[in-house]
This record gives structure tokens, sequence and C-alpha cells, in this order.
């Protein structure tokens, strides 16, 4: 390796430094996630086009 | 005007879910989105928005969806929740107090999360019927901005012969973002098509004249009428206009 490519690599400098505390993506996504409601809850009875489900599929 | 007497209406939409957004018909300025001069001039325009009718959400509701499994939260709820199948908010009880007794537990839901990623079905909480011969062409409405982050499927449905409820699929298209459904904004747009017109018969042939030489005199001159000879602004939209004022091609005669 040449004097010059190893220059190209260098240490994390402070100035781009990241403390992580914004994060695309993932990070929009509500910290708390609840797993019942009863006003929703659904028996699964009716299905929509479930006709067009592989055989497999349908219960 | 001129009506034409026409004894029942073509669709009848049916509200299940109570307090919802009844349809509307569809508007011709789309909501007041269209550029002015295609308003004003552009009948094309203005048909094809006008035609058929919106259906709204039956709730404010929002989803995310991280590639993998969508979550979901609605107007007055405690706070996110997995989507696998969910009843419109307190619906099955309603249902279960209005059906006859043998339908009781039976509800439709309002929203569910199918195999296939990303893509879930939605009721607008309303049933629909049509008049006989007639079918229901369900699609995202016309010539209004979309949003980028979903996609409603398109379907045509016998509603005729098949009574049931309104519902369509959509495509999720972003990730990681909230995505808004507003009982403010029209979700979809419902048209009235007459089985006549998607026969096999019809749409498994169509003519085509191959060139310029082969146009016959009679497209020649309609050219020279339509397109070539002065006409005023509108002159199109102004003969439509009347055309349409002089009664219904359908139920006419």
């Amino acid at each position: 390796m040449s004097k010059k490519q190893s220059q190209i690599v260098r240490k994390p400098s402070k100035k781009i430094a990241d403390a992580r505390r914004v994060r695309y993506g993932g990070g929009s996504m509500p910290r708390v996630l609840r797993s019942a409601d009863k006003l929703t809850q659904d028996s699964r009875t009716i299905r929509f086009g479930g006709g067009s489900m592989p055989a497999s599929l349908r219960k | 005007m001129t009506e034409t007497h026409q004894p029942n209406p073509v669709v009848t939409f049916y509200g299940a879910v109570p307090g919802i957004r009844a349809p509307i018909r569809a508007d011709a300025s789309g909501l007041g989105t269209l550029p002015s001069r295609g308003f004003q001039y552009c009948e094309a325009l203005r048909t094809a928005s006008s035609f058929g009718w919106y259906v709204f959400p039956p709730i404010d509701f929002t989803l995310q969806w991280d590639g993998s499994q969508i979550i979901w939260t609605y107007r007055g709820a405690k706070g996110w929740y997995p989507l696998t199948s969910a009843q419109f908010p307190g619906f099955q009880a309603v249902f279960d107090r209005a059906a006859p007794k043998r339908l009781r537990g039976f509800a439709p839901p309002f929203l569910s999360a199918i195999p296939e990623p990303g893509i879930i079905q939605l009721w607008t909480g309303l049933f629909v019927a049509s008049a006989e011969n007639w079918s229901i062409l369900i699609r995202p409405p016309a010539n209004l901005p979309r949003n980028l982050a979903y996609e409603p499927y398109e379907g045509i449905v016998e509603s005729d012969r098949w009574f049931g409820p309104l519902f369509t699929n959509i495509r999720l298209i972003k990730t990681d973002v909230p995505i808004v459904f507003s009982t403010e904004m029209p979700l979809l747009q419902v048209q009235p098509l007459h089985r006549s017109t998607y026969a096999e018969e019809v749409t498994n042939r169509f003519g085509m004249v191959p060139a310029l030489a082969d146009f016959p005199p009679h497209a020649w001159e309609r050219y020279e009428t339509n397109i070539v000879k002065p006409r005023e602004i509108g002159a199109y939209a102004t003969e439509v206009r009347r055309r349409r004022r002089s009664g219904c091609p359908v139920h006419a005669g």
C-alpha cells in the first residue's frame, strides 16, 4: 500500500460525529405498540375475496 | 333541463357503520384542484372527473408499514396496534344488535392485512347494490392528486348479482412513515358500468386503420371539422353539454 493511499482512511472526526439521536426509517416507529384493542378485535370469521386464496392458506 | 324518467337509481349505497360520511357525486372540478382552464374548457376532463361518486374512509386512521409488518391507529385509539384483522371500532356490537340472529358474529372486518406484503383490504363501511346488468368500477378518484404513499387497486364488481360490503385492496408504497387516511378526502371513486361496455365481445376486438394513406374520406372530413376549421373556444364542451341536456342515452326512448 502506498503512502498516499494510507492517508485516505482517517479516524472519525469530531466534525462528523453523530449521537444517533435522529434516525431515518425505523426511527419514526411509535415507541409504544399495544397488543390488543377490544374495540377493533376481529374474529376473522369474514374475509373478503377469500375464495381467491390458495387452498393451502384457507382455513 | 330535460330529465329522463328513471324509476330506480342505478347504484344504491347502504350505510352500515353509523355516522359515516355518505358518498357524494364526483366533482367536475376535482374538488377545486383542477386548473381553471381545464375546468372551464376541457369537457373530457370534467366528464371523467365527475363520473360516479366519491367514497370516503369511514374514520380517520393511520397506517405504517416497515416492509414487513403493518401497524395502525385510529382517531380515538389509545395507541398503535399491529394490524392483522380489525373491526371498525365498536362495530361488532352494532352489527350484532341489528343483524338477524343467525348472522350475529359475522360483521365484516374494517382493515385486514393479507399475506402479500404491504397490501391491505379496507372496508368503506358501506354495502352496495346496483340495477340489473349494471356493475361498478371501484377505483382511485379520477384527476384528484394522489397520496404517493399508497395506491388503491381497481376492481369491477357485478353488484347487481353480488350484494356485499364495498371494500378495496390497497398497496402501501412508502415504508416507515405514517400514512394518513382522512374522512375529509375521497378514498375511492365508484363508477357505474353497464355490463355491455366491458363484455368480452366488445373488448376482444377493435378496429385499426394502419396508415394515413388508408384514412377514408369521412375521417379527413371529421378531422377538418374538429381540428382544422376555426372554432370557438370550448365548442366541443358546448356541444357535449347540449347533447347531455337532451336526455340520458341509456334510458331515452
